[in-house]
């Protein structure tokens, strides 16, 4: 007996799923044939899909990234190559200084927000616009509870609403640890506000969250062909998917507090016309030479989305991606991999009201 | 492994055509035909969700097998339909999606380690295997297997898992992975040190040679 054959027997007598448990993936499945085969009812070019944007399970790590992207497709977009158009007067190189003003002019306009905490019934509504490289776009309307309790989403014409259960609290309390167990916009919020004020003491108090729970960005797909991040690049992308994790919902100060840090990680660049995946201008933020980025609203300064781009060693092609034939190559440089925006998100009475 | 398969839907073949197809050419024929990719899933998706259920559990089993089908139909005209078995290409879509629950996995394993032993029902594995999960349950080696699984790096667990219990080839994992076969060798070297390290820390005899077997 070696350790492989240790680790063939561990949870070996999982049993194999039955028959209802396929059931109802094969009818999403299903669904999703069927409406291939029907006219799109959708924009052109973007085809509305059954999935769900937001969808939380027992057990499961519900981030609201991880899920808006579950099973993502999309349309290809190529990016405009434009780095930093604006050009500003000052000390080192150009889109340094744009980052950071653009990091100053996003924490005031946050500061200004009200930004109260919803009730955890709460329902929340969302239009997810999904861009994946080589794939049709795809819109998918959601519902979900603030505290992640309930989530719906119309299948074949239907409105279906999961709740799951009540989970036994992880982390003795601490919002951070509780977050990183199970993202919800509550979750993500509160995680928020409990960071510190100051700059570097919550840049240290991600560094911990960090260091503590493995942490890596999981919201693209396609990042995971990324070489790993440094440090700093990982406190950005950490914050960068924890705003957009509350993006429906974020404590004002405590936004303004995350912006007035990302000032201070070394190497955040700026990267301004671009669009989202609703083809928004928007404004894109990044640490690793604009691979991962965060787009905000060039006006309000609000979280659109997450973008990945290729910088022309990564990312490779996703998985079932431009591989067949041979070894996975990049894709060229400025190609924009992924996207992921929210088309429309606010705060409703209940599941299926827009 | 053949299991059992819900019942075919209508799409111009016999179960008897539709069955003398392979993954790939059943794949290429879903690009005018989606229902065919229907047969894909009644083919692989018992093993997925087994294989996910045995990381995640099976109520996040059946979502990682919902969005694995879904991301799979979606991009299939990218399948390379020269390849006549699809789970490398499956498993490799299932492996990011679980991927995204890798913070459940790791909970799930830690809760393993400190109490032991699974909650899930017995559903009958070979008698070779109950033989050696017997020996894990006896020796208090379930728990230290899990501590290992928990802290190996998630694209270590993800090689080694997918060997151990997907039954991949190195080739084949390389394939799920997009990633070379050396890699596939070195990340699975570094995963079965650390899970050995862990289990000698455990029991120092357990691999000595006449240990038990």
């Amino acid at each position: 007996m070696n350790d492989l054959d240790l680790v063939r027997a561990f949870a070996a007598d999982t049993a194999w799923p039955a028959p209802d448990r396929l059931r109802c993936a094969r009818e999403r499945l299903l669904t999703a044939i069927a409406a291939e085969a029907a006219p799109s009812r959708s924009r052109p070019g973007v085809r509305r899909g059954p999935r769900p944007a937001w969808r939380t399970r027992p057990g499961a790590l519900a981030a609201a990234t991880a899920i808006a992207l579950a099973a993502a497709v999309a349309v290809v977009v190529i990016s405009d190559g434009s780095r930093t158009a604006a050009s500003h007067s000052g000390r080192g190189p150009a889109h340094y200084v744009l980052a950071a003003e653009i990091l100053r002019a996003a924490a005031h306009a946050q500061s200004a927000q009200p930004g109260g905490r919803p009730a955890p019934a709460q329902w929340l509504y969302g239009e997810a616009v999904e861009d994946e490289i080589g794939q049709p776009a795809q819109e998918n309307d959601s519902w979900l509870q603030f505290d992640g309790r309930q989530s719906a989403y119309f299948q074949g014409g239907r409105l279906i609403v999961h709740t799951s259960p009540v989970q036994v609290p992880i982390g003795g309390g601490d919002p951070m640890s509780a977050y990183l167990n199970g993202a919800t916009p509550m979750s993500a919020y509160d995680a928020l506000a409990a960071l510190p004020s100051g700059a570097g003491p919550l840049l240290a108090a991600v560094d911990r969250a960090i260091v503590a729970s493995h942490w890596e960005p999981d919201g693209l797909p396609s990042l995971a062909a990324v070489p790993e991040s440094t440090p700093r690049q990982l406190e950005f992308e950490f914050l960068g998917q924890l705003l957009w994790n509350a993006s429906q919902a974020a404590p004002a100060a405590a936004e303004a507090s995350v912006y007035r840090a990302m000032i201070t990680i070394p190497g955040v660049t700026a990267q301004t016309g671009v669009t989202d995946a609703a083809g928004r201008p928007a404004i894109a933020l990044s640490n690793d030479g604009g691979v991962f980025q965060l787009l905000l609203d060039p006006t309000s300064y609000a979280v659109l989305g997450l973008r990945s781009v290729s910088n022309g060693s990564a990312p490779v092609a996703p998985a079932g991606g431009a591989t067949s034939g041979g070894a996975p190559r990049p894709w060229p440089a400025g190609t924009v991999v992924e996207s992921i925006a929210w088309a429309d998100a606010h705060q409703v009475a209940g599941p299926g009201q827009r | 492994m053949r299991t059992p398969r819900d019942s075919l839907s209508p799409d111009g073949l016999t179960p008897a055509a539709r069955a003398g197809l392979d993954d790939g050419q059943l794949i290429a024929r879903s690009q005018s035909d989606g229902t065919l990719f229907a047969e894909l899933y009644d083919r692989h998706a018992p093993a997925l969700h087994r294989f996910a259920a045995r990381r995640l559990g099976d109520d996040a089993a059946d979502d990682v097998i919902a969005e694995t089908f879904l991301a799979a139909f979606r991009r299939r005209e990218h399948y390379d339909s020269r390849r006549p078995d699809a789970r490398p290409w499956l498993y490799g879509i299932a492996s990011r999606v679980i991927g995204r629950h890798r913070r459940a996995e790791i909970r799930r394993l830690r809760a393993l380690a400190r109490i032991g032993v699974d909650s899930r029902v017995d559903a009958g594995g070979s008698d070779e295997v109950d033989e050696v999960d017997d020996r894990l349950t006896a020796s208090g080696t379930r728990p230290a297997l899990a501590r290992a699984l928990a802290a190996l790096a998630p694209e270590h667990r993800d090689v080694l898992l997918l060997v151990a219990w997907a039954d991949l080839s190195y080739e084949e994992v390389a394939q799920a992975l997009e990633i070379r076969v050396g890699t596939v060798r070195s990340r699975l070297n570094r995963a079965r040190r650390r899970v050995r390290a862990e289990l000698t820390a455990t029991d120092p005899a357990m691999f000595e040679q006449g240990a038990p077997t």
